[in-house]
């Protein structure tokens, strides 16, 4: 019982804790580059006032009503999956890595067949490119995941994440610290930020995101834009906690679940903000130099697991 | 043993009456018998699991010398129950969509024959039991390739595939012989028993692996595949997809991880690289086809380089003293073979109804059907989601295993050993990104959006006895994937029997599956409990607040209206990877470009085509057979018609002859 609350607890502050960095992210950048930027609660309120609206629909299939859905669901399933306020969650011990990194593939995959379905040129450029630069991430995460996995011997997060718990001084090993960055650059590429995507752009050619979720409106955007939020939280929490599982609560007493909580947003601040400076002072790269950032994660990746092995 | 010997009784029986009824009730009854063979053989090998017993029959009367054997242990009804699956389906797909050609006297018996041969495969309980079902298969399913013998690619087709699988079967036999002679008997058990090594074990493992991958379509001796294919006809490339290149690797899982235990483990290395590049190959090739059914083809070769890493990594790790590891992904490599039957055999059969229906099977030309055939792009959908490895899929499943397996056999201290694994590992990923690529352009570009040609927009859907064939697979990819528990124990049972991988690695239940070792789990019904609540919750609120949908068009940029030529079509949607991996497509890209007469700064026509040829075929095997082609026209020369000459040749064969055997 306790646990499908804790899960219940995260999807909550996932979609709020997205909807919120997204906003802080864009006042960063503002204030870094000398504007004052939108209030950090920018995004909740479009959210809360488009999600009143109707929804102009431009295909004739359901794929546009369903998509939205399928992105949501998806990923608050993998919000409540994933340990990020106590070790025990609804999913116990099948809250896998491997779970939740294909729960959050499906909802890119509808996205990216959801744009397609619109029939328009924008929809189908974005899903092009989306599902080319989503496959060449797929080895760097799954090579970080098993680096971060070998250790404990386990995919399992909760088996994981108590290792790294009992096992502090793993924290600072140069094969964690690896699989820690090659991680990060997938976050950037998985969440759309510089320099593999430009979150504020309008401009035609560069637009990956965007380009699949220009047909959305009304309360379908809103639905789209939350989903895309908190796949944002979500990926940070579980980066920040895989990286630095410290503050987890390991009993299911409130107070330290409430700690928990705090911490895995504290975490997510940090790393948001660090994306944040990153965008600030780097510029977006020709789509076809991405993959070249994404083979380093991969490379860096690979290191983190044969470092690994010389060094057990 | 009674029920298995009816299913391949009815089976031979639907041969018979492929080959004597008339033309009107051929392809209802002889059709309607192989689904019965297949529901018979299913059961029997299902009841085979449930129960542990090992059925064999022996007759001495069949075949001279060894006689014939049946024996279907753990391993072989695994494998059986995907074949019966995939016969089944087929065969009632035929009973509603068999026209023409491939409604004829020759092609129905031969259809039947294959299902036959298929079937019979993974029962076979000696070595020429085996390698006897094995020619069937692949004798019937070359003359099925002919079927259509008046459209010269399916002539083409015919002979890259008669080449190939002859060659195979060759290297199979060469294999299977050293080891009957070896150990003094036919049958499997004893030929496991007298323990092989040395030279003559490496010598049958190389035969037999390459004889087998190459029917598994794995690189570089995969080229027969994409042209076999889309040339048989819809249901026999279901068959070729989803059963037969399974048999290939069920062959490998056979003889070399169950027989040559002995070998050493930097052979299962060198199959680990063939794998991969197998998975990656046939991966990028999908992605980037235009042409439904190759890109069918090439996912198979992918699946089946996915299911090769598996079995190769298995071999590697039991040998490396991982013995855990190595049955995780024995396992998962059985239940991807089977997931990739019950999803191959939907796509295929979608196919060829979408060909009906449109006239083409260019993905270029198709799009929209999601509106004019609803049920067929549902499943197709399902399908999609299978192979691209959506949780509660089934092949979410095997990947899932294989990653477990390959992640277990990282956490070894020997640096080779966990380099060989990463390698694994990483093909696996990048394959299963790029199979996504290729998915979703199945799905977006043929089914959604909207007509892109006057077939497209003129697409009936098809009612009868197709629609249920293409349910059954629909429904087994769900079963497998939501309660993966019996399937698993069934396939920890399998493995036992390959030997020297421990048992009960994994266990099984209702509620979802799990690894011993490494207490990961997966638990598909608390997952999709999950996705339906949260489903739920979402469409109450929904509900909740009064919600308005307007139909509207699309934002056409400041003109009036959207042509359906301005979405992408496949082949734009693929030009990211094919630009990226341009270096091992060697894509043929061709833009010309007119301008107009008076002024060079405005341009007429546009034209761009692009073409991605298989660079393993005009790299490797054209060389080869102008090599083969300039020598055979040399030796023409010898015979100029002078008997004279003929005379002493035969008198100098006579010498040689008297100098050998002096």
């Amino acid at each position: 019982m306790t646990r499908d609350v804790v899960s219940l607890l995260q999807v909550v502050a996932v979609a709020l804790g997205g909807l919120l960095l997204t906003g802080l992210m864009a006042k960063v950048r503002a204030r870094a580059e000398g504007r004052v930027g939108p209030p950090i609660t920018q995004p909740l309120r479009e959210v809360a006032k488009r999600l009143g609206r109707e929804s102009p629909r431009a295909t004739a299939g359901r794929a546009q009503g369903v998509v939205p859905t399928i992105l949501l669901v998806t990923t608050a399933v993998a919000a409540g999956l994933v340990p990020l306020a106590g070790l025990q969650t609804a999913g116990g011990a099948g809250a896998d890595a491997l779970v939740v990194v294909f729960l959050l593939l499906t909802g890119s995959l509808a996205l990216a067949a959801g744009g397609l379905a619109t029939a328009t040129a924008f929809g189908g450029m974005g899903a092009s490119r989306a599902m080319a630069l989503s496959a060449l991430a797929e080895p760097a995460l799954l090579v970080a995941l098993a680096a971060f996995a070998v250790p404990a011997g386990s995919l399992s997060l909760p088996v994981m994440l108590r290792h790294g718990l009992n096992a502090p001084i793993a924290m600072v090993s140069p094969s964690h610290v690896l699989a820690a960055l090659a991680l990060f650059i997938v976050v950037i590429a998985e969440t759309g930020r510089l320099p593999v995507d430009n979150p504020s752009t309008h401009l035609e050619l560069t637009m990956i995101h965007e380009a699949m979720t220009l047909e959305y409106g009304g309360r379908d955007l809103a639905l789209v834009t939350l989903g895309a939020a908190m796949r944002l939280g979500l990926l940070l929490a579980l980066l920040g906690t895989l990286a630095v599982p410290w503050g987890l609560a390991t009993s299911s007493s409130p107070l330290a679940l409430a700690g928990g909580l705090i911490l895995v947003g504290v975490k997510s601040t940090v790393l948001a903000v660090v994306i944040a400076l990153v965008e600030v002072h780097s510029a977006k790269l020709r789509l076809f130099r991405v993959p070249e950032l994404l083979a380093a994660a991969f490379v860096v990746a690979s290191l983190a697991v044969l470092v690994g092995v010389v060094a057990r | 043993m009674a029920v298995l010997l009816a299913g391949l009784g009815v089976a031979l029986a639907a041969v018979a009456v492929g080959a004597v009824a008339p033309r009107r009730q051929r392809a209802l009854y002889a059709n309607a018998l192989t689904a019965l063979a297949g529901v018979l053989v299913g059961t029997a090998a299902i009841a085979a699991l449930v129960t542990g017993t090992t059925p064999h029959a022996h007759t001495g009367a069949l075949l001279p010398l060894s006689g014939a054997s049946l024996r279907l242990d753990a391993l072989g009804a695994s494998l059986e129950v995907t074949v019966a699956l995939v016969v089944t389906a087929a065969a009632l797909f035929s009973i509603g969509y068999a026209h023409g050609a491939s409604a004829s006297r020759p092609a129905v018996a031969l259809q039947a024959a294959f299902a036959l041969g298929v079937l019979l495969v993974p029962a076979a309980g000696d070595a020429v039991t085996f390698l006897g079902a094995w020619e069937a298969m692949a004798v019937t399913s070359l003359a099925l390739l002919l079927v259509e013998h008046d459209r010269p690619a399916a002539r083409s087709a015919a002979l890259w595939y008669g080449a190939m699988t002859q060659a195979g079967a060759a290297a199979i036999t060469l294999g299977l012989l050293i080891l009957v002679a070896a150990a003094h008997t036919t049958s499997f058990l004893g030929i496991a028993a007298a323990d092989v090594r040395g030279p003559a074990a490496v010598v049958a493992f190389v035969a037999t692996v390459a004889g087998f991958a190459s029917k598994a379509g794995a690189v570089p001796l995969h080229v027969w595949l994409p042209r076999a294919h889309p040339e048989a006809s819809t249901p026999v490339s279901a068959m070729m997809s989803g059963a037969m290149t399974a048999l290939g690797l069920y062959g490998i899982a056979r003889v070399d991880l169950g027989i040559l235990t002995a070998i050493g483990r930097w052979w299962w290395v060198g199959v680990l690289v063939v794998a991969a590049a197998s998975a990656l190959y046939g991966a990028l090739h999908a992605a980037t086809a235009t042409d439904l059914k190759r890109l069918l083809a090439y996912s198979t070769i992918d699946a089946m380089g996915l299911g090769l890493i598996g079995l190769a990594a298995a071999g590697e790790l039991r040998a490396g003293g991982a013995p855990q590891a190595a049955a995780t992904l024995v396992v998962g490599a059985l239940i991807l073979l089977c997931a990739h039957g019950a999803y191959k055999t939907l796509l295929f059969l979608a196919a060829g109804l979408v060909e009906r229906a449109t006239g083409t099977r260019n993905l270029d030309l198709l799009g929209g059907l999601a509106g004019t055939m609803p049920r067929t792009s549902s499943l197709v959908a399902l399908a999609v989601a299978s192979a691209v490895g959506v949780p509660l899929g089934a092949g979410f499943v095997g990947e899932w295993l294989e990653i477990e397996g390959l992640v277990a056999g990282l956490a070894r201290r020997d640096p080779g050993g966990v380099a060989a694994t990463l390698l694994g590992l990483v093909a696996l990923a990048l394959a299963s990104g790029l199979t996504a690529v290729a998915m979703v352009k199945l799905l977006g570009i043929g089914f959604l959006g909207r007509p892109r040609s006057e077939g497209a927009r003129g697409a009936r859907e098809p009612h009868g006895i197709v629609s249920v064939a293409l349910a059954l697979p629909a429904l087994a990819t769900l079963a497998l994937g939501i309660v993966p528990g019996p399937a698993l124990a069934v396939a920890d049972r399998a493995v036992t029997s390959l030997g020297g991988m421990r048992a009960s690695a994994l266990h099984g239940s209702l509620g979802g599956i799990g690894v011993a070792a490494s207490a990961s789990a997966l638990r598909p019904l608390a997952l999709l409990a999950g996705l339906v609540a949260a489903t739920l919750v979402l469409r109450a609120l929904a509900r909740a607040g009064a919600h308005r949908i307007r139909r509207t068009a699309a934002w056409a940029c400041g003109r009036r209206e959207l042509s359906a030529r301005m979405q992408y079509t496949a082949t734009s949607f693929a030009e990211p990877v094919q630009r990226v991996f341009a270096d091992v497509l060697r894509p043929d890209v061709d833009v010309t470009l007119t301008h107009e007469d008076e002024s060079r700064d405005i341009e007429r026509v546009l034209a761009y085509q692009s073409s991605v040829a298989d660079a393993v075929e005009s790299g490797l095997y054209r060389p080869l057979v102008r090599g083969a082609d300039a020598l055979g026209r040399r030796a023409r020369a010898l015979a100029n018609g002078s008997v004279h000459r003929y005379l002493a040749y035969g008198l100098l064969a006579l010498l040689a002859v008297l100098v050998v055997l002096r």
